[in-house]
This record gives C-alpha cells, structure tokens and sequence, in this order.
C-alpha cells in the first residue's frame, strides 16, 4: 500500500501576542529583544497515511487535533515540517494560495456543526454546487445539475430537499449536504472534524454507515477526528492518540483498544461510559492538562496527571517508540502487549 | 428500596400537557406526562432532541417561556403544588430547593462577574449566612467541587477557567444551599470523555452526601446507565417507558427505547451492528397528530395505535411502558 499522506516533524507554534502577552508597542520600544510566549498546539507530529486508509484522531479538547487538520487540510501554515501528499511537499504553499492549486478538490473536509458550518442564505443545491463551481470550473447548468444530484445521491440526500434552505433541514439532513459538499469534487483524502457530534445517536448510526459506505465506493483515505473512541473503534484502521501537540500512541485500532500501552490512551479507554458499566471500577483522571505555553522540553506532557509517574518523567521528555508492530507509545514505562 | 417506594414522592409530575402558542401554529411540546422522584435517588431522562426533555425541566422549575401553556396536569413538589404557586414562593423554591445546571456552563454563568461573587450571591438570597462569613462559605463550596487553590479562584472570571472548570463553579453554585432536587441538563454534553468522568463522579458523590435527588437530562444512555438507578425515555413529548435501569437495558418494552439501546455505539461492536432509528420526530405543530407519536417509525405499530389511548404496561411495580404493542 502506497501512502498518499506522509507528515514529518510538523509543528505549528502559535506567539501570544506581537510584542509579547500583555505588552503594547510601547513597552516593546523600551526594552530591548524580548521573549515571545508561544503556544505549541502542534509539536513534532509524523505519521503516515495509506491509500484508502482510515485513521481516528482523538484526544482531549486543546490537544491540536483541530490544528492539525487544519494544517493538513492547508488552512493553516506549519510552523516546521514536511506535509507530503502524493510526494509532493505541500507544507510550503502558503495557505492562501492553496485553494488556486489543483490539491484543493483532493483534500476536502466535513466541519463539526452542520448547522455552523452551512451558508444559511445558500440552498443544499447552492451549498454542494460551490466547489463545483470554483475549482472544477463547470458553468454549464446542465453539467452542474447532474454533478449535484449524482453527489446528493451518494450521501442518500433526497433530490426534493435540494432546493431548501438549512434551517428546512434536519440535522442529519445538514450533515448529509455537509458530506455532499466534501465529496462532489471525488477528494482523495477526507478529513472529518467530528461529523456527528452534534447528531443524536438515532442519526449518528445512519451516517455512520454512509461514511463506511462512500469510504468503499470511492476509495477514498479518512483523517476522523472524533471524541467519541467508540466511534473511531468502529470505523477507522489506525487510531492516533494525541495529548497537548504531541502523539502519544499509534497503533491500530484493536490493537489499541485492547491493549493501550499509554496511561494517558488508558483513561481515555476506561473512561467511556458504557451500558451495563460501573464508574466506581474507575480511576477518573486528576487534574488539569499542563499549559501548551513554552512547555518544559525536557519533561513528559502527561507528567502531573500521569498515575505512574516517576523523577525520570521529569527530565527526560518521552519519545515515540515501538512496542509491537505498527505500535508506538512515547512512554518511558509502555510494555509490550 | 420498598420503604422508598412507599414514602411520598419529592416529586410528582402528573399528566403533564403543555403547548407553545407559536406563529406557525401551536406545538404540543408535551403530553400526559407522568414522573416522579423520589429522595435521594438519580432519575435519568433520555431521548432525541426534540423530545421535551429540556422542557419538562423548565416546567418543573416554571421558568417557561411565555408562549407556553399547561394545559393540563400538575407538579407536586414536596407537598407545594407548583403550578398554583405564587411567584414569591417559587423564588423561595429555586435555588434553595430545587437548584438547576445548565447545558453549557459558559454561557450559564455572567461571564463579566467573578465567580466567587456569583456563589455569594445565591447564598445571600437564600441563606442566612453572615456577612462576614460569606467569602468563606463560598471558599468551601469551590474547594467541595475540588476547584484547586479556591481563594485565588474565587477572584477569576468565568472565561479563564477551563470548560471542566466552569461545570464545577455551576455544580457549585447549584449544591450550594444543598438542594433537594437537582436537575442537571446535559452537564457534560461538550466536554472530553475524561472530564466528563471527573464531573460525573463529583455530581454523584456531593449528591450521594446530601441525600439529594437528581434528575439526569442527556441524550446518552450510557452515561445515564452508570449514573441512573431509573430512567425514563421521552420521545415527542411522551414519557414512553420507565423502569429502573437494568430492567430499561435488559428488558425494554418500547419499541423506541430498544432502538435506542441498538443505536449506541457499544465497545466491540461492529459498524454494521449499529441500528439506526428511521425518520424524524413528527411535527408537533400537526393537528392531526396520532395518539401514539412513535407510530410512524414504528415496525410494530397496529392500527389502533393511531386511534387508541396509549395503554399503560405494567412489567414490574416500577417499569412502565406506554404502547399499544409492546415488545
């Protein structure tokens, strides 16, 4: 299996402020060279994603799993690192220009809230018809109509709901266009920032199996982001674990279910509520996540939450390393399953 | 568990039938809807949004909007019948005795007042604690909701505090006069899996301390499954079934709530596995609604369900499903 996506070493720094937090131009004058806070919200990130793969991104909210798509979906610069879609490095194209490269219809993604992410003064044919319009450059009516229909016929969208506005819509209904919108230009790579968060559990099924399906047909690759493990177990291959910018495990997704190596991965997994589950059999985790501001490069981003924490943690930052095949922790103390 | 059966209810929900007057017609919101509470236990309500849920709890606390109307039915609180209750007592009631947490804790709090303020200002209302005892007090309620170094974050404002943070300050604020009842609407719905743990396991223990009762709004019947010892399932303004929690997982006799059950995602469980529930929530705004809201979603819908009163199921002295056909 070739990789149709390849990061390496990505980082995304964001600086707090242009003459550092709290400091006005002025100040700025006075003194001399000053120290910028940054906050890494992604930090030495690599990973690699196969030809119709699909990979569940999941973490806590302020891990970087937004950025991180943002980045590889090139709505946003990296700070350093490779981006390589289908061996080309498109890390370096600013992201203003990449909607005029021909990489903007391989790489489409499906936005959390289908009502926030939706034009409410576009219809679903308007919505699904714009990236036809802007980067296939089809004018025709006829082509057009054809292109929409075929894509709202992909995503089981009704051909009678085309016409409507969001708020005529349900929920599912929205993310379908959502999905719609993301398909009509045939990407192959999908990125999908949590598609059904905002959908009861009745729909989430059915778009479920609709993402399931279209991922078969079109063969296309997935970047899932997702809260929801029991979701991402469902659905993706591999399953990367990321804590505060960084990975903390990769492994596939049984794999990682049955045997996470991380303690971080391991209260992420114990604490999904489950039907029949007992709380009281749980550790819930303690405390806070450590600020992402100029963390210590020399200490573990889990450390002080971490239930089997030790001085080493402290001074010698994890790195990722094998475990098992295709598992990889950045654990001082991950055993081998 | 039979003495708590047999002792008044804290709460009592009798057929409750409630109507929003709108511009594009009126919306049933709820129907005939029956639930109580009793002390000290947790009370998980489940369904799709839509359901009513957010607005039963509104009626409970009266804090509905004005187009509403009950039509029909009455709460019991404690012995106060809360829909004839002046406005006076129920300002007494709120927030002394029945206390409220909000979906979203950010948008809940007055985001421009410091938070140790906003503790106080409860506790002024409804208590008789002294002035000089007041910072203190609240230094104690941030320190009960386990908010680390609570006298410097008696001084901080809602937006530097982290969203897990912030549901602690509304627990807070809530437990404060150590309510009765505590209606917790979706108090975790947006925050991670691990925080959501964290504030559930608190919610539980400070309830479980004060013998206070809790009403568990949330479209998540797993969560609702480890936390609740009842559940009652709500769909389109109905309460379709109640029972206590193992029975609701190990026997459900609604057709809706086993599809409901079917469509959570369970660990192991394959894509294909997951059922989904077909169509919408009918409008509420039709005239010609069915007496059973579920019937056009429903495989085992009979005619007469259309028609027909819903018959009460009586499975066990406390699992109860409302349905023509039950499972």
């Amino acid at each position: 299996m070739s990789n149709i996506l390849e990061c390496s070493g990505v980082k995304k720094h964001f600086p707090l402020g242009k003459y550092g937090a709290g400091r006005s131009w002025r100040s700025a004058l006075k003194g001399e060279k000053l120290h910028v806070p940054m906050l890494h919200a992604v930090d030495d990130v690599s990973f690699v994603l196969g030809e119709g793969e699909s990979i569940g991104l999941v973490g806590e909210s302020g891990c970087g799993k937004s950025t991180l798509v943002r980045l590889i979906t090139r709505m946003l610069d990296p700070t350093a690192g490779d981006i390589v879609f289908r061996g080309r490095n498109i890390g370096f194209i600013p992201a203003r220009k990449f909607a005029e490269t021909n990489f903007r219809s391989k790489i489409q993604m499906v936005f959390q809230d289908p009502t926030d992410s939706l034009n409410p003064r576009q219809t679903a044919f308007d919505t699904i018809a714009e990236p036809l319009k802007r980067l296939a450059l089809v004018t025709d009516r006829a082509a057009l109509t054809d292109r929409v229909a075929d894509a709202a016929n992909k995503v089981g969208l009704p051909p009678e709901l085309l016409p409507r506005y969001p708020h005529q819509l349900s929920g599912g209904q929205k993310a379908r266009v959502g999905i719609a919108r993301a398909v009509v230009m045939k990407p192959d790579l999908l990125v999908l920032d949590e598609p059904t968060a905002a959908l009861d559990v009745s729909v989430q099924a059915t778009i479920l199996n609709l993402l399931a399906d279209l991922r078969r047909d079109l063969g296309m690759s997935y970047i899932f982001v997702s809260h929801d493990l029991n979701v991402v177990r469902m659905l993706c291959d591999r399953v990367i674990v990321m804590y505060l910018g960084r990975i903390v495990e990769q492994a596939p997704a049984e794999q990682m279910f049955s045997h996470p190596a991380h303690p971080y991965t391991q209260a992420l997994i114990r604490a999904i509520p489950a039907i029949g589950g007992r709380p009281d059999a749980r550790v819930p985790l303690a405390g806070e996540p450590r600020s992402p501001i100029d963390p210590d490069p020399a200490t573990c981003r889990f450390y002080g939450r971490c239930p089997s924490q030790t001085e080493r943690c402290h001074t010698e930052l994890p790195l990722l390393r094998t475990i098992a095949s295709g598992h990889v922790a950045a654990c001082h103390f991950a055993q081998s399953p | 568990m039979s003495s708590a059966q047999d002792a008044v209810p804290l709460l009592s929900v009798q057929d409750l039938t409630l109507e929003f007057r709108t511009r594009s017609g009126l919306v049933r919101a709820l129907e005939n809807v029956n639930i109580e509470i009793r002390k000290g236990e947790t009370v998980g309500i489940v369904g799709e949004s839509g359901s009513g849920k957010s607005v039963l709890s509104f009626a409970i606390l009266r804090i509905l909007d004005a187009a509403a109307r009950i039509t029909n039915g009455a709460i019991t609180f404690g012995g106060l019948d809360v829909l004839a209750a002046s406005e006076g007592t129920l300002q007494e009631v709120r927030g002394r005795e029945i206390s409220m947490i909000f979906q979203n804790p950010r948008t809940a709090l007055n985001p421009i007042r410091r938070i140790g303020l906003q503790i106080e200002d409860v506790l002024r209302t409804h208590t008789s604690t002294l002035r000089d005892d007041l910072r203190k007090k609240v230094i104690d309620c941030l320190a009960q909701v386990r908010i680390p170094d609570p006298e410097r974050r008696y001084s901080a404002y809602p937006f530097e505090l982290s969203g897990g943070q912030c549901q602690r300050v509304m627990i807070a604020l809530a437990l404060a006069c150590n309510p009765q009842l505590l209606i917790a609407d979706e108090p975790t719905t947006g925050l991670d899996v691990t925080t959501q743990a964290a504030i559930m396991d608190l919610l539980r223990e400070l309830a479980r301390a004060h013998n206070t009762a809790v009403i568990l709004i949330t479209h998540d019947l797993a969560l609702a499954s480890e936390y609740c010892d009842r559940i009652a399932v709500m769909h389109a303004g109905h309460v379709v079934e109640t029972a206590p929690t193992h029975a609701i997982f190990e026997q459900a006799r609604h057709p809706y709530t086993a599809r409901l059950i079917a469509s959570t995602p369970k660990p192991g469980g394959s894509i294909a596995s997951l059922a989904s529930i077909p169509g919408n929530l009918p409008d509420l705004r039709r005239t010609d609604l069915p007496r059973c809201r579920f019937i056009e979603r429903c495989e085992r819908a009979l005619e007469r369900c259309a028609t027909d009163a819903l018959p009460a199921v009586d499975v066990s002295p406390d699992h109860r499903a409302y349905c023509g056909n039950p499972l």
